[in-house]
């Protein structure tokens, strides 16, 4: 069971929305479908076929208009052909009439004016019959009528009719050009552009194209029938103010070949896009361009245009040219507009084959945006996907709306489930009418009703165990708290109810009684409430007054809205563990602290300073404990103890803490004091109790309580509880040692003395890279007039534990470090020689006495580094051997050897106590010979003492070496080594070593001359 | 759920037809059913000819390729030559004569062919198409004269409006003014007209004195019925008036003795000619140096004169008021025909409404006057300084020049048009030819006479004597009460 519940915590599996679950393959299976749809249309070819057809209907449309055209302009070409013989036979007979020839048109006025008046109504019928806005007869008159001013006239006529469908005799007939007099008797109006003659700008050919491009022709081919010489030319007009006009030419060609001018019609742009109506297309962007070219080029001149589309598509171009071929007969066109446009070509026959004109090609062209052309073919792509986006659309709708069919009902059972009702009221499900639903609602029904069965089961077996467990449960999403029957008796409304409740928490939290209780429980449900599980537990205590305090411990488990609570009374394990935790840290035959929760407890103190202020250590041991134990037995041994414990406990009201940590060892710890007096005024007091206090003997005797002890400071000798406890340790071990039943307080230096050899190596070698070494000077002086002769330079070590010299030098010897002495001596003493030298404290005749180490010599290049300081005062360097080691002669040669390099002088110090003085005397060959201490001292009570003195003083005269008496402490001492005729004097009586030398007192120098001899 | 994807997608097949239907029928009831898909032809009889023919051609290329095109209208025009094809064609085909076209929607119309098409129940009454406000906007004078119908229904749209100048080839008269010390005071009546026709002639004849009487004539018009009309309204004896809706013809014999001695008396001397179509083309040829047109005639009115169709020369014009006589009020014609819309559809008829009102805005009506010489019919538009500031008019100096003046004249003449009746074009047209052609059979008789050797003074007042005139009048009284049947 516990197993399936926690299944689902684990692993979460990704939930949908039972929408979601159903749309989706409703969805793929739309998709699937349309897509299957449009595949079937665009592999049965039904798309391309559209698209063809929409191009076919343009197509088809501009062929028909093309053939409209077609024929509109060719069946004016048989009229007019027709009428140029007419002409031909009416100029024939008026040649005749004047007898005269063709040739005479370009001499003769009035036989222009004749032909011209003779071909009106020939003329005029063309214009009518062929239906056509202008005709005109040019004749080729040359340069009759012809100025200077380079106008090209010619004689003729030129009619127009601005609309062809109607025929109003002569009225709606307009003289472009021609005779004044015809107008005049035909009634016909002249155009404001009028003029007699066709005037030809040469500036301006274009317009008059149609004249001469077929009188050229003419004249090359005037055996040719006219048929085949016939001419379209483009749209022109020979006045500036009228509208141009589209032209079909023939020459007039007379019997014997001489062209004699043109014939022709004209057609305006009007009428011929009568056959072009404007709104030809589906789409409005579509035109219909007429156009020419030559047979073998692509290029298509612009002559007119239908439709208003014209200058949104073409514009300004003035030529068009098809680009790639998109279908039979579609092309694609690129134009300025940068318009994607289509297009279709059709070319006209205006000539037949036989024409001269035959490979100037006319075309019809339609121009259509692309788009529009396949209006219909996208559009129905358009209808189909908004059918499409429709059918989803719908799909979805009522899948929505049957899934939420289904999903409300879940939803409401679900609502159902959720709402509030009281704990223990059953869960009453509507009818949601779906057989499976109800089905389920009932099966969580029956569920709901066996969970409360079981959880008040489990209720009631947690108190019926009594093992003193409350349980709790806080729900944060209706702010009720669930309660245990368990839990009532913590509570006040344990009279009112008999089993598991649901009350607010304000309720809940009123009616605990215990006030510590009710505090920790309302602090545990103010808890943040998150989605990752935390818990906790705390332990706390109800104080009673009547009785002895309960502990109780509170767990609480939080998650996302719940809050889980067990409260247990843990007064028995907490007893119990404060009983252990006793035997552990107390002392069974004193009940003081034992040595581990002593050194636990000070050590805590030790980390708040603070509260330490100044304290001291106290190391006690009781004297005699040996003694008592062995003499009397082991159970008075404890008495003795018990009685010195209970003296020490006096100790704990003067804030401090006892242990014993041994036997007969006890540790006190007093802090919290601000002066040293302090503490030794409460030691005082508990030592007088203690002195006074006595254990009874078995046989009956009180026995003295008896303890050494030894007191280590904090902070002064220690802020370290370790070094504190050893430091008084030490003590008390000295004191135990020398007088029993003391106290003493830690004194470092005998520490240091007993512990040096242990810190000195690292202290030495410490002292040795920081050149803590100072000199003192001890002055030697004149035991003649005592005036100062020189300075021994004695080493100083600057360090708390090695004071002496010796002790330095003992360390140094045994880490091998002698030569770092010898070489800090040569250069500090020497040093700090010339330092006080140059402060006057030392006279310039001063010799400086330098100690070297015997078992050592000084190296390059350090020699030469002293060298360099010293030169110039290197002669003033006496440098004293000991005559003590045997194996040290290969040194002491070296040595000398420098001291002649140097001029300098050698004493042999602590003469008369090495076992072959006299044999060092010989072998060196000293400036001076120092007399031991040993030897001086006393002198003056021991005669055999004075006595080797003399001996010394013989013997080295006859050497010629002075002798020094060293030590001399005495008046009396001083006395008799005069007497004995030293040399130098050195001692204490003189005065002390000092860093700063000091002149000779006057007392000293008095005293050494009232003792000369 | 697969019964339930069926009946969605049959639901959805079902939808889009009909969305897609819907689309397509966003009717608007302003539109009158007009839809730029499916243009709607609106055919336009009119009798421009030449320059006006081409602007007019123009204005409906610019229309069909903007407003047309956007709202779905295509105007075809077609000119039937002249005014009197034009009115036949329309009646005819109201009438629907054997062989007559189809009714078009809209044609030019002078108020007599409207009043009789308006008889016969085609004409569109177009105050249902145009707010008071907009028409307010038009020349009143104008809209008042398309209100022909009893009930007042506007029947007359208004578009171009015409009316007379006189016209002087400045650089020709500036010779004969210098040698005869004539000034151009001179051609302000009618009176001094003939007078100045006289001296010019004398002054012509002259020239080549090796030449009798080939003296040139000075000066011709065009409708001469205008000035018979007008004429007799100044002289306040109108031919025909109507009181009560009932039309009377008055024939003042001393008015029409006026009229008569200041044109035929003149003609017949050979001091005025009418020998072409227009009297501008007469001008053209140096056969007459001053003439009385239309504004829009004015148009054609030459830069150079070309004599015998040989050489030519530039010269300069004037454009003048037309005379009046003597001791009378100033009175001037008013024509120009207005745009009719026949009955067909509403479709058809608004479209006609939205070019005629695209037609008249106050900018392109200017710019159609200035290049065809009508006068703008908008109030606004009647400025000179809004009518010469037309880019397209910089061309075209004569017009501006005739603009201008009858701009003034509009100002300080009366202005005169025949009320309609039955037969107001027989009747105008017979007043107009027939003091015309009797005119220019004396004249040619006369001058054969007298060129045959006769005594030209005693030829011509042969000619012009009071039985002349009586034999003449007796003829034109019967004449008038025969062709006006009143």
């Amino acid at each position: 069971m516990e197993q399936d519940f926690n299944q689902p915590t684990k692993k979460i599996p990704k939930t949908q929305k039972m929408l979601t679950r159903l749309l989706i393959p409703m969805l793929i299976l739309i998709v699937f479908q349309l897509v299957t749809f449009f595949s079937v249309l665009a592999i049965g070819g039904e798309f391309s076929f559209i698209k063809k057809y929409a191009y076919d209907t343009l197509i088809e449309k501009t062929r028909n208009r093309t053939s409209y055209v077609e024929k509109e302009l060719c069946q004016k070409i048989p009229f007019v052909n027709e009428y140029a013989s007419e002409i031909n036979n009416i100029v024939r007979e008026i040649l005749e009439e004047n007898n005269t020839d063709i040739s005479q048109l370009k001499t003769d006025k009035e036989l222009n004016r004749q032909i011209i008046e003779g071909s009106v109504d020939s003329i005029i019928y063309l214009l009518r019959r062929s239906l056509v806005n202008d005709v005109f007869i040019i004749l080729e008159t040359g340069d009759l009528y012809n100025n200077s001013n380079n106008i090209d006239s010619k004689a003729g006529m030129y009619l127009r009719d601005l609309d062809t469908s109607t025929d109003s005799g002569y009225k709606d007939l307009l003289m472009e050009m021609g005779y004044s007099s015809i107008s005049k008797d035909f009634g016909i109006i002249l155009d404001s552009g009028w003029k007699a003659r066709m005037e030809a700008d040469p500036q301006d050919m274009q317009n008059y194209d149609f004249y001469y491009k077929t009188i050229q022709n003419a004249q090359e081919n005037n055996t040719m029938p006219i048929e085949r010489l016939g001419y379209w030319s483009g749209f022109s007009s020979i006045s500036h103010n009228s509208t141009g006009s589209m032209k079909y030419t023939v020459p007039l060609i007379a019997d014997d070949g001489t062209v004699y001018g043109v014939l022709g019609i004209g057609l305006t742009e009007k009428t011929i896009l009568v056959n072009l109506p404007p709104n030809d297309f589906v789409s409005e962007s579509a035109c219909y361009v007429l156009c020419n070219g030559m047979d073998n080029s692509d290029i298509f001149n612009i002559r007119m245009h239908s439709g208003t589309s014209f200058n949104r598509l073409i514009g300004s171009q003035d030529t068009l040219r098809p680009d790639q071929q998109l279908d039979e007969n579609m092309y694609s066109f690129p134009l300025k507009s940068d318009i994607d446009a289509v297009g279709n070509i059709q070319v006209m026959n205006l000539y037949n084959s036989e024409s001269i004109y035959a490979e100037e090609q006319w075309a019809l062209i339609s121009v259509a945006e692309k788009s529009d052309v396949l209006f219909l073919f996208s559009n129905l792509i358009k209808m189909m996907i908004i059918s499409a986006l429709i059918s989803i659309a719908i799909s979805i709708v009522v899948m929505a709306i049957s899934c939420n069919n289904v999903a409300k009902p879940i939803s409401a059972v679900i609502k159902t489930m959720n709402s509030k009702r009281e704990y223990n009221e059953a869960i009453r499900f509507q009818s949601t009418k779906i057989y499976e639903l109800d089905k389920l609602t009932d099966a969580i029904t029956q569920l709901q009703i066996d969970v409360h069965s079981f959880s008040s089961q489990v209720s009631k077996m947690i108190r019926i165990a009594d093992v003193g467990l409350c349980t709790f449960m806080y729900d944060s999403m209706d702010d009720s708290v669930f309660v245990a029957q368990s839990m009532l008796k913590l509570l006040n409304l344990s009279v009112k109810y008999q089993e598991d409740i649901v009350i607010s928490r304000q309720l809940f939290l009123e009616n605990i009684i215990a006030k510590e209780t009710r505090q920790i429980i309302t602090e545990c449900l103010s808890e943040k409430l998150t989605d990752t599980e935390t818990s906790f537990s705390k332990e706390y205590c109800i104080e009673k007054k009547e009785s002895s305090n309960v502990w109780m411990r509170i767990s609480v488990v939080c998650n996302s809205n719940k809050i889980i609570g067990v409260l247990q009374d843990i007064t028995n394990i907490i007893l119990e563990r404060q009983r252990i935790e006793y035997e552990r840290d107390y002392d069974g035959t004193t009940g003081l602290l034992n040595r581990h929760a002593y050194y636990h407890i000070v050590n805590d103190l030790f980390g708040q300073p603070e509260k330490l202020g100044i304290a001291c250590i106290i190391m006690l041991d009781l004297d005699n404990l040996k003694y008592v134990n062995d003499t009397y037995g082991h159970d008075f041994g404890d008495d003795y103890i018990k009685t010195a414990a209970n003296v020490l406990k006096e100790f704990k009201k003067y804030n401090g803490i006892v242990s014993r940590l041994s036997g007969d060892e006890f540790n006190v710890c007093l802090h919290g004091y601000s002066s040293k007096d302090e503490i030794w005024e409460v030691i005082h007091t508990v030592r007088e109790k203690l002195i006074n206090s006595y254990c009874l003997l078995s046989d009956g005797t009180h026995y003295k309580i008896r303890a050494s002890a030894g007191i280590a400071w904090y902070p002064d000798d220690s802020t370290s509880l370790e070094l504190l406890m050893k430091y008084a340790d030490f003590a008390m071990y000295t004191i135990k040692h020398t007088t029993k039943g003391e106290i003493t307080e830690f004194d470092m230096n005998a520490y240091a003395k007993d512990s040096v050899l242990i810190t000195g190596v690292e202290e030495m070698n410490k002292i040795i890279d920081e050149c803590r070494i100072r000199y003192a000077f001890h002055s030697i002086i004149s035991a003649r007039t005592g005036e100062v002769y020189g300075y021994e330079a004695l080493m100083r070590p600057q360090s708390a534990i090695l004071h002496s010299p010796a002790e330095l030098l003992r360390i140094a010897k045994t880490g091998a470090k002698l030569y770092e002495i010898e070489r800090l001596t040569w250069i500090e003493a020497l040093r700090a020689f010339r330092k006080q030298r140059k402060m006057g404290n030392i006279s310039e005749q001063a010799y400086i006495f330098v100690n070297t180490i015997s078992n050592s010599v000084l190296e390059h290049p350090d020699i030469d580094i002293v060298e360099k300081e010293n030169a110039g005062i290197l002669s003033k360097i006496v440098m004293e051997i000991t005559e003590g080691e045997e194996d040290n002669e290969a040194f002491n040669m070296r040595k000398l050897k420098r001291l002649e390099k140097w001029n300098a002088h050698l004493a042999l110090d602590d003469f008369g106590t090495g076992y072959n003085s006299d044999y060092a005397l010989i072998k060196l060959h000293p400036n001076i010979i120092k007399i031991d201490r040993s030897i001086i001292s006393s002198c003056d009570k021991d005669m055999s003492r004075r006595t080797i003195i003399e001996n010394i003083v013989k013997l080295a005269r006859t050497k010629n070496i002075k002798v020094l008496a060293e030590g001399v402490e005495t008046e009396t001492e001083l006395k008799t080594v005069i007497e004995c005729g030293v040399d130098l004097l050195q001692g204490y009586f003189i005065n002390r070593p000092v860093f700063e030398p000091q002149p000779i007192t006057q007392e000293v120098v008095d005293k050494i001359m009232k003792y000369q001899i | 759920m697969n019964i339930k994807k069926i009946t969605a997608m049959i639901s959805a097949f079902c939808i889009v037809p009909s969305v897609c239907t819907g689309c397509g029928k966003s009717k608007s009831d302003k539109s009158y059913g007009l839809d730029a898909k499916k243009p709607t032809t609106v055919v336009i009889w009119h009798y421009y000819n030449g320059v006006q023919q081409e602007i007019f051609d123009n204005e409906i290329i610019e229309f069909n390729e903007t407003v047309g095109r956007e709202k779905g209208i295509v105007i075809e025009a077609y000119s039937k030559g002249s005014i009197d094809e034009l009115s036949d064609s329309v009646l005819a085909s109201i009438r629907q004569d054997a062989g007559s076209d189809e009714v078009p929607d809209m044609f030019t119309a002078y108020s007599e062919t409207a009043y009789i098409a308006d008889k016969l129940g085609s004409v569109v009454d177009l105050s249902d198409y145009f707010t008071e406000k907009e028409l307010e906007e038009y020349v009143d004078g104008y809209i008042e004269e398309g209100r022909i119908s009893a009930d007042g229904g506007l029947k007359i749209f208004p578009t171009a409006k015409s009316t007379e100048v006189m016209m002087l080839n400045l650089t020709d008269w500036e010779k004969f003014a210098d040698a005869t010390n004539t000034s151009t005071d001179d051609l302000k009546t009618w009176e001094s007209v003939v007078d100045t026709a006289e001296k010019y002639y004398e002054y012509t004849d002259n020239l080549t004195p090796d030449i009798e009487n080939d003296g040139k004539a000075f000066f011709g018009r065009d409708s001469v019925a205008n000035y018979m009309l007008v004429g007799a309204k100044q002289l306040g004896a109108e031919f025909v008036t109507q009181k009560n809706g009932k039309f009377t013809l008055n024939i003042d014999e001393k008015a029409v003795r006026r009229l008569w001695d200041n044109y035929y008396v003149p003609y017949v001397k050979g001091y005025f000619t009418a020998q072409s179509r227009f009297r501008s083309d007469d001008a053209k040829i140096g056969e007459i140096i001053a003439l009385i047109c239309s504004t829009t005639g004015s148009a054609y009115f030459p830069d150079s004169i070309t004599i015998d169709d040989e050489y030519s020369y530039p010269i300069e014009s004037l454009v003048m008021p037309v005379p009046n006589f003597e001791g009378t009020d100033p009175y001037l014609v008013q024509q120009g025909a207005g745009m009719v819309v026949t009955k067909s559809n509403q479709t058809s008829e608004y479209a006609c409404t939205v070019f005629l009102k695209w037609f008249t805005e106050k900018e392109r009506n200017v710019s159609f006057s200035v290049g065809s010489g009508y006068m703008p019919v908008m109030k606004d538009a009647n400025d000179m300084e809004i009518i010469k500031s037309d880019e397209s008019g910089t061309e075209n100096s004569i017009l501006i020049d005739a603009l201008t003046v009858a701009v003034d004249e509009i100002k300080n003449y009366n202005l005169y048009t025949a009320k309609p009746f039955d037969n107001t074009a027989e009747t105008r047209n017979f007043i107009g030819d027939y003091i015309q052609d009797t005119a220019q059979t004396s004249h040619d008789e006369a001058y054969e006479r007298i060129h045959s050797g006769e005594d030209r003074e005693k030829v011509l007042e042969e000619y012009v004597s009071d039985e002349a005139f009586n034999e003449w009048y007796n003829e034109f009284s019967a004449g008038l009460h025969d062709v006006s049947g009143l």
